[in-house]
């Protein structure tokens, strides 16, 4: 279990996205759930306006008034149909930033993206339910997604399907607010939300020096920054990410070694309930390597030694997220 | 650009469009003054961003003066007095605050008003400002979601949203046209006439006719009615149409007999059909030319009287449409029963001895009734003058018409034609009606003025009744209207008018079911020459397909062969959600691309390495290369479209 970040890609993890690389780029359709279609204030009122208009026109016999009412009647099922066609081509997809936590709000990143060809998607709102956008988009182009910020906080930690958003759009009159209930393609690996633990409960939960260090000669402490790569350096240091998007040979620089490694046994921690526990280590973990000590975890049925980074981070962290998963 | 800005100027349009509306129609002249006053004021008020008027003071203003307006309420004045209130709710909301929720009420109120106004006077021009208010609003229900959005707006944006409107239009215009025609009718409609009040002195045409009043009438240039011929030709002579006839006179008023009995022979049956447009005139009489055969007004057929006229049960107060069929004729055959003899052979019981004696004289002792007819008939083109201008008398002006200054018009030469007819005992009667008009080739049809306003006479002979008509150089009525208008070539804006008449003011049921009717045969049709049809299908089909055909030839030949590859490839790559930005090259969008294309990324590479070589690179674009980009793009569209 090596997530790259708090996403997981849906349905099961491609060799890509195992191997490191980006999820392929996959969005939810907005209307291929469940479609949500509501009759806005001013919908209402131009409904009832051709609706009077109507039954004046019948008993007057005025054929101006028929004009009329034909018109709006005519402009009103258009409108429908134009509404539709605005969110047929139109998918959604979050993703997350680098750690979420349970219980902690969040910001996501929402792209709707506009899959049409030839015409642009208009007016499109973005929230956790219809009536009630976190953002709006006025305008996509086609073939362009546009990118918007949502705030969500996870209840508790562990892989999690994101959840359902709505989409909607009230283009071209604002008469009628269509749109989906939508679920994000992939899942969130929430991290179980850090409690604060008190330094002789933590020292109380350490072993230190009973299982062998990851650190190696030369190897460093916590990631310091980078500088042009010098011949001669290690060729494992070089930051190829810069290569790929600069052009440019980078070499990594790490922190001098510092405090002993730690150990953090969940049996050693005062809980008093498994999740208690987890929160407690994870602030532990969390704590620890922001201090520059390499850290390891010991539980149940599971040993990970000590070490540092930003990977080790993650993998420390998602090992608490999916602490009891089945498999 | 300031999207506040763009909503005001629809709001101040419609505005516009409401009082011109409200100018036009025959409304009070203070209502489109009030909207003009209230929207130089809103307008100054939203550029100079003054002080707001409270709103709870501008609605109880708005409220008091719209039961101002429609207190008491009056039947007849009904639609006036509701339009008058609604432009005063109009004055109050564009001077008032605009928010999306007043712009939408402004939008509303407008268009009720411009409706309204247009059904008071429905004329072409109000079929304009309808459909300009129609395309305003559709425009402004785009932009007002976009508007409370943002303050400020991408001028690019604008312009697509203009052209999404646009396409709103230009589609709906279609399915308006179809709705019009399905909504249905109703056969007797509760609230017929609504706001179609008759205007003053359009016709002149009633019941009865007092000397000097078609003089004036025929001053007039108002139309009066247009008749469309059906098979487009013309009566080979100047036509009358028939209007009232008028049996009972004192003297100087004539009047119809309120005896209304059923033709007893009517001769052949067919003729020429003629639909009649009537303009509203508040009165009964409706127009036939000249022998009448047959009418239906709406869906009723009508009974033709022994006097070949067609009446209304009550006064006509908007315009109608009703179709006719006559002979064009001098004469009819008709029974005569002895209570109408007797009718129309009476005499005005004041009528002067000098008349009698002057019938007597012309008529020269002959006792044939045609001879007689004929010598009265012909006394009148000797010393006579027509004039609109009679010279004031005060005793009888028959008689100071015949014996004195022997100048008048034709109710003058009518009736004293009528009255020398009966005073030899030949039974006689006016018939007051139209005579002539301007036949506008175009649309095939008569337009008839009110100043072909006329009267004449029918004298009964051996059987017939018999048109004479005494008034000279009657055949130059009616032209004043003809002549104004060809001297300010109008005579198509008419045909326009007649054609909004006849296809939108007056289609009923009675159209509905004509069209169903004629749609019903043209099945019928069909059905009997299946491979007629068929034929005509195919051909349409295969000229669609070759439209097509040059058109997309056209559209490829416009594109080089590599560009339309690239754009291919763009295309997958957007459907992929790897569109190409502005400023990404092959190679990179490549890299982004086979990232996203999984199966397809090596030649998704491959792709991007022969565009970048062809584009920019030293390799020719020849057969090979695009052989190369076909075979890279097949798979690329196979791998894609798998995944």
């Amino acid at each position: 279990m090596s997530p790259s970040s708090g996403i997981l890609s849906a349905p099961p993890p491609s060799a890509e996205a195992s191997s490191g690389r980006p999820a392929p780029a996959s969005y939810a359709a907005v209307t291929g759930g469940k479609l949500h279609i509501r009759l806005t204030t001013t919908g209402a009122f131009a409904i009832a306006l051709v609706l009077s208009g109507g039954i004046v026109a019948v008993n007057s016999g005025n054929n101006l008034l028929y004009l009329v009412v034909a018109g709006l009647l005519s402009a009103l099922a258009l409108s429908g149909l134009l509404g539709h066609h605005n969110l047929r081509r139109v998918g959604l997809r979050l993703l997350a930033p680098e750690e979420v936590w349970a219980g902690r709000p969040v910001s996501i990143r929402a792209e709707l993206f506009n899959r049409g060809r030839r015409l642009p998607a208009f007016l499109l709102a973005l929230g956790e339910k219809p009536g009630a956008p976190a953002g709006t988009v006025l305008e996509i182009p086609p073939g362009v997604h546009a990118e918007l910020s949502l705030t969500l906080t996870f209840p508790t930690r562990g892989v999690q399907p994101w959840p359902v958003h709505a989409v909607t759009s009230e283009f071209p009159f604002g008469l009628i607010r269509r749109g989906g209930l939508v679920r994000s393609p992939g899942l969130c690996l929430v991290y179980p939300s850090p409690l604060a633990v008190p330094w002789e409960v933590a020292e109380a939960a350490e072993r230190e020096g009973e299982m062998p260090s990851r650190r190696g000669p030369g190897t460093g402490g916590d990631y310091r920054g980078q500088r042009d790569y010098a011949p001669g350096d290690n060729l494992s240091r070089v930051q190829w990410s810069s290569w790929l998007r600069l052009r440019r040979l980078q070499t990594k620089e790490f922190e001098s070694e510092g405090s002993p490694p730690s150990v953090y046994r969940f049996d050693a921690l005062p809980g008093p309930g498994t999740e208690e526990r987890l929160g407690q280590l994870a602030w532990l973990v969390r704590t620890g390597l922001r201090r520059g000590r390499a850290v390891g975890l010991v539980l149940p049925g599971l040993a990970i030694p000590p070490g540092t980074g930003a990977t080790h981070r993650r993998i420390l962290l998602a090992a608490l997220a999916r602490f009891g998963e089945p498999g | 650009m300031n999207t506040q800005a763009l909503s005001l100027a629809f709001a101040y349009a419609l505005c516009a469009l409401a009082a011109t509306a409200a100018a036009l129609a025959p409304l009070p002249r203070t209502s489109w003054m009030l909207l003009a006053a209230a929207g130089t004021a809103g307008a100054l008020w939203d550029i100079r961003k003054f002080t707001r008027v409270p709103k709870a003071l501008l609605t109880a203003v708005g409220l008091a003066g719209f039961f101002f307006s429609l207190l008491p309420l009056h039947r007849e004045t009904l639609a006036e007095q509701s339009l008058t209130a609604l432009t005063l709710l109009l004055a109050i909301k564009i001077f008032g605050m605009k928010t999306r929720r007043d712009h939408l009420q402004i939008l509303a109120v407008a268009l009720l008003l411009t409706a309204g106004a247009a059904s008071l006077q429905p004329d072409v021009v109000f079929g304009a400002l309808l459909a300009t208010a129609l395309v305003l609003g559709i425009f402004m229900l785009l932009w007002l979601p976009f508007s409370e959005l943002t303050a400020r707006i991408d001028v690019g944006l604008v312009r697509r949203l203009a052209f999404v409107g646009m396409g709103l239009v230009a589609a709906s215009a279609p399915i308006t046209v179809l709705l019009f025609i399905l909504l249905p009718r109703s056969v007797s409609p509760f609230w017929a006439g609504l706001g179609g009040r008759p205007r003053q002195g359009v016709s002149g045409i009633s019941d009865h006719l007092q000397l000097g009043e078609i003089g004036n009438v025929a001053l007039s240039g108002e139309v009066a009615f247009r008749a469309e011929i059906e098979d487009g030709v013309p009566p080979p002579r100047t036509p009358y149409w028939r209007g009232a006839v008028l049996e009972v006179t004192d003297g100087r008023r004539w009047e119809i007999s309120g005896r209304n009995r059923p033709a007893t022979i009517l001769g052949s049956t067919g003729g020429k059909r003629i639909t009649y447009f009537v303009e509203p005139h508040g009165n009964r009489q409706l127009f036939l030319l000249e022998t009448p055969s047959g009418a239906t007004v709406g869906t009723r057929t009508q009974t033709i009287g022994a006097s070949r006229v067609l009446q209304l049960s009550r006064p006509l107060a908007r315009r109608i449409r009703y179709a006719g069929t006559s002979f064009p004729a001098d004469r009819f055959t008709e029974r005569l029963l002895p209570e109408d003899r007797s009718l129309n052979l009476k005499l005005p019981a004041t009528l002067p001895d000098s008349i009698r004696s002057l019938a007597g004289e012309i008529a020269g002792g002959q006792h044939d009734p045609a001879v007689v007819a004929a010598r009265l008939l012909a006394h009148f083109s000797r010393g006579y003058t027509y004039s609109l201008r009679v010279p004031d008398s005060s005793g009888d002006p028959l008689e100071a018409f015949l014996l004195g200054h022997r100048t008048g018009y034709c109710e003058y030469f009518a009736a004293a034609l009528a009255v020398m007819l009966r005073s030899q005992g030949i039974p006689a009667r006016l018939v007051s009606g139209y005579l002539g008009g301007d036949y506008v080739p175009a649309g095939a049809y008569y337009l008839v003025t009110q100043a072909s306003a006329h009267a004449w006479v029918e004298a009964y002979l051996g059987g017939d009744w018999v048109r004479f008509d005494p008034t000279p150089a009657s055949g130059e009525l009616g032209s004043t209207y003809a002549a104004r208008l060809r001297r300010r070539p109008l005579l198509w804006m008419d045909t326009i008018r007649m054609r909004w008449n006849s296809w939108v003011v007056q289609y009923d049921v009675e159209s509905q079911l004509a069209l169903a009717r004629a749609g019903a045969a043209h099945v019928r049709e069909v059905r009997r020459d299946v491979r007629g049809a068929l034929k005509v299908v195919f051909v349409a089909i295969g000229a669609a397909a070759l439209l097509l055909g040059a058109i997309t030839l056209v559209r490829r030949r416009a594109v080089d062969p590599l560009t339309r590859r690239l754009s291919r490839y763009d295309r997958l790559a957007a459907r992929c959600g790897a569109a190409r930005e502005m400023h990404e090259g092959p190679l990179d969008h490549a890299e982004r691309f086979a990232r996203l294309a999984r199966g397809a990324a090596p030649a998704v590479r491959s792709f991007g390495a022969l565009a970048a070589s062809c584009r920019y690179g030293s390799r020719p674009a020849d057969a090979a290369a695009l052989a190369e980009f076909d075979a890279l793009l097949a798979v690329i569209r196979d791998q894609t479209h798998g995944g």
